[in-house]
């Protein structure tokens, strides 16, 4: 039997993963800034997800955390009035950036299942006077969001966190209004992954070791009902940007992984951006 | 919450609809109602879910929280 990595946390059960998901995002969020591991800074990081100066100066300060892996509203199409879903929202950057394309009279409601992240949201939004944004505790298998009520559902980087994937994609498609789009930004499995990694509770929260590959993802959307569905970008997710997505202290905790593993890591993940729709 | 969104609110859990019952409020520049304080009843599976500091905490019972507030 192969010898697991010494924070192998992840005992297959929903239950304890969405724990240990939580209690490690409840950790980032009480950072004053965004990544504080030795990667690179906040704003390299939005530049390589797809954001621009603009972006960043409009949202208030703090809610750019650096835990996205791309930028779903990019290429979203959006009208003023139309409303947004966020599926783990954090600290609400995407939801910000929203709310300044819906306008006034549209609504951004952003669902994370992490009550720090949701309180340091909400005030955010208070700060930009942006009320046009709300926040809602909840899980994302679990979408406290009425039936065919939304027009774009963005997630960034989080439904790789799910233990429970295909539950995401079907209440996605529920909320969905006929003719509405998904737009994902996350990180799936293109090779093989060490399984240092692969069994690492720290890399799990750092967004590699619960995700599929990309033939499940679509696989996945698929069964939900989703149609139209597009790969619009890919690009390699190195362990430097994963190590953001998970306190200090955890990655102390966390096995060292040699330069064969970080290599291969480099080589085995990507960050994507889907676009699915839900069909008249 | 502003009291226009509960109507895309629903319970997690049987997607039913909710009343609400308000302990505190505030108004939004625009002049609408903020609920700060209140409970979000499913009038379908008769669960109550909190607003608290304005927070909505649509969990569905059983999933574990973050921590006591």
């Amino acid at each position: 039997m192969t010898e697991k990595a010494d924070d192998t946390g992840l005992s297959g059960k929903a239950g304890s993963i969405k724990d240990m998901v939580r209690t490690s995002y409840a950790a980032v969020a009480q950072r004053k800034s965004g990544c504080c591991c030795g990667g690179p800074d906040l704003d390299a990081i939005a530049e390589a997800h797809g954001y621009s100066e603009e972006d960043l100066e409009k949202v208030p300060e703090g809610a750019h955390l650096g835990l996205g892996c791309g930028n779903p509203l990019a290429l979203a199409s959006l009208k003023g009035g139309e409303t947004v879903l966020d599926l783990g929202s954090g600290a609400g950057f995407d939801c910000f950036l929203a709310a300044y394309r819906v306008g006034p009279k549209g609504h951004v409601i952003g669902v994370d299942m992490t009550y720090e992240m949701v309180r340091r949201a909400r005030e955010h939004a208070e700060t930009a006077a942006l009320s046009q944004v709300e926040f809602r505790l909840g899980e994302i298998e679990h979408l406290p969001v009425e039936d065919e009520s939304i027009d774009l559902v963005i997630s960034n980087c989080v439904i790789n966190l799910s233990p429970d994937k295909e539950q995401v994609f079907r209440e996605a498609y529920r909320v969905l209004r006929q003719g509405g789009t998904l737009m994902i930004s996350d990180i799936v499995i293109t090779g093989i992954l060490p399984e240092k990694v692969s069994q690492s509770a720290v890399m799990y929260a750092g967004c590699i070791a619960g995700a599929v590959s990309q033939e499940e993802y679509v696989r996945l959307l698929e069964k939900a009902g989703f149609m139209a569905i597009e790969m619009l970008e890919s690009r390699p997710y190195p362990l430097e940007e994963a190590a953001c997505c998970v306190p200090d202290e955890k990655l102390a905790e966390g096995p060292a992984f040699t330069a064969e593993e970080v290599a291969a890591v480099a080589g085995a993940v990507a960050s994507v951006k889907i676009q699915a729709k839900k069909m008249l | 919450m502003r009291i226009s969104t509960i109507k895309i609110l629903c319970c997690p859990v049987c997607h039913g609809r909710l009343t609400l019952s308000v302990t505190e409020t505030t108004v939004l520049e625009d002049g609408e109602e903020d609920i700060v304080g209140g409970t979000l009843t499913c009038t379908a599976c008769r669960v109550d879910y909190p607003v608290r500091e304005g927070i909505p905490e649509m969990i569905p019972p059983g999933a574990a929280c973050s921590e006591d507030k």
